[in-house]
């Protein structure tokens, strides 16, 4: 996991725990992966308890307009609602926000104490990534407005500010960050770029399949879908102009614009499956057709713990 | 020959211009104009979602021009439902009745949508001196906002529960620092009244 929970003496002796009760499992001389549910490295009580012993925390003279006291309680909202992380109204923060589940879910004390280090110094490290956002990046965090409930989220704004100006693709190659870029290319993120920044920062197994112009082949989708959510958190990169129709034009370039993390999926009796995901703040469910489904989906990206070659 | 040339230079290139350039250009006033026009139906049509969404969060899109698809979301506390229906169908009916809701009185909301075309009715909610504030936001699809050349368009109208600062433009700005101006969804919205701003958009939502 990261480089960060593994200075960590309790979660570094949780994470060892784990690694060597698998050397008692037979049958494990390949690389496999592990059950997710049995690998949370820190629970929501043990973020409360250590925010809580914090009391509070000065102004950060790295990032100038942010509230110290907003920002404490982001973190404190973060762990209790983990799923009500958001990535604001218009932006292009979608991918960065999906890949947020990852440490809320399953090691929210590690990642409330990556921000605490962020926050205070500037920079941090998180997994195989050294984070140091420049200066227009730390200027703007605590200042982005008209987000809707970003724009009380002042530790979710350096944190994909921070995320946007140190991971670039083809899509997002500007590096000066200017005032409103945040809704444009500088904030996007390819398929690449976003397979990328998991293994960078959570330092596990990734699989995907897909590209960022043409779709992915699926003998079945439903049954592809269902093997990977048992098998690990499922990423999907989809055309959201379709699934979330915003206009009655019909688009002459389709291409896939938005990221969501599927939680869950069902065969209906209809032959229609039934998708649960997360996206903008909440779980949503929607019934699609088999047909439509491979239609909007460009990327599957499966994300797992790994263990070791033994 | 030549002389035709000319011709067609002189008359005939500017009047195609003029015309396609007419043909693009958009309604000015469109906003103001539409509300007065339909202010009751409209303040109806607000009203009777206010009440309903009170009592169960939702909101509904149509998603075709001839208004007769409807998306239907129905917004709890940890997820959003999104169920797609044509209007009249038997599913759409055991759908409002399963969540509890007033069946007669969405049929009747939707053919108040349908009677001023509007295409999204839903509620938003807004960040105002860090406090959360709700608005309603509906948009409206218009012949005279989709004619020949032109994109799909849409006039979205802001309703907010209390009077907002506009600048001397007309333009909605921050009731914290009225030297910005307050944009919804990315967009710049116009006084319509001191309650309502309006603009048009590419986008239903």
């Amino acid at each position: 996991m990261f480089r960060l929970i593994c200075n960590i003496p309790s979660l570094k002796n949780s994470y060892i725990w784990m690694l060597c009760s698998l050397l008692f499992v037979p049958g494990f001389a390949m690389a496999q992966r592990v059950r997710l549910k049995d690998s949370v490295l820190s629970t929501p009580a043990q973020t409360i308890a250590y925010i809580d012993s914090l009391g509070s925390l000065p102004a950060s003279p790295h990032w100038p307009n942010m509230d110290a006291g907003i920002f404490f309680n982001n973190l404190k909202t973060f762990t209790i609602q983990p799923f009500d992380f958001y990535e604001g109204k218009s932006t292009n923060f979608c991918a960065y926000s999906a890949i947020t589940y990852i440490p809320l879910r399953y090691d929210p004390l590690g990642f409330a104490k990556f921000l605490i280090k962020l926050y205070l110094n500037g920079e941090a490290v998180m997994g195989n990534k050294y984070l140091n956002p420049g200066i227009r990046v730390r200027e703007q965090a605590g200042l982005l407005k008209y987000k809707g409930v970003l724009d009380i989220n002042h530790a979710g704004q350096m944190w994909f500010l921070t995320l946007a100006d140190q991971f670039k693709g083809y899509l997002n190659y500007d590096r000066v960050y200017q005032p409103g870029d945040e809704n444009r290319l500088w904030a996007s993120t390819n398929f690449k770029k976003f397979n990328r920044m998991l293994r960078r920062l959570y330092g596990t197994n990734t699989e995907s399949v897909g590209t960022d112009l043409v779709h992915p082949y699926f003998k079945n989708v439903y049954t592809y879908l269902r093997k990977q959510l048992d098998q690990g958190t499922v990423y999907i990169y989809l055309n959201n102009r379709k699934l979330n129709k915003k206009s009655h034009k019909r688009a002459l370039l389709n291409f896939p614009t938005h990221y969501i993390l599927l939680t869950d999926i069902r065969l209906l009796s209809d032959g229609n499956i039934e998708i649960v995901y997360w996206d903008y703040g909440k779980q949503a469910l929607r019934q699609l057709s088999p047909a439509f489904l491979k239609k909007i989906i460009y990327g599957v990206t499966t994300w797992t713990f790994k263990k070791q070659r033994q | 020959m030549i002389q035709l040339k000319k011709r067609i230079l002189k008359y005939i290139v500017p009047l195609l211009a003029v015309i396609i350039i007419a043909a693009c250009a958009l309604p000015k006033n469109f906003g103001k104009d539409f509300f007065a026009q339909h202010e009751k139906e409209l303040q109806l049509l607000i009203h009777n979602y206010k009440k309903l969404n009170n009592q169960q969060p939702f909101y509904i899109s149509f998603r075709d021009k001839h208004f007769t698809e409807i998306e239907f979301v129905i917004i709890e506390p940890a997820r959003r439902l999104h169920y797609n229906f044509d209007i009249g169908a038997a599913n759409f009916t055991d759908t409002l009745i399963k969540y509890a809701f007033n069946t007669s009185e969405i049929i009747q909301l939707l053919h108040q949508m349908q009677q001023v075309k509007c295409t999204w009715l839903a509620s938003q909610d807004y960040y105002e001196r860090m406090q959360k504030k709700e608005l309603i936001v509906l948009a409206i699809r218009n012949s005279r906002l989709n004619r020949n050349f032109k994109n799909e368009r849409y006039c979205t109208y802001a309703v907010f529960d209390d009077p907002q600062p506009f600048d001397q433009k007309g333009r909605l700005l921050d009731k914290e620092d009225k030297t910005r101006n307050r944009e919804l969804s990315g967009n710049i919205y116009y006084k319509v009244t001191d309650r309502v701003a309006a603009t048009i958009t590419m986008q239903y939502k």
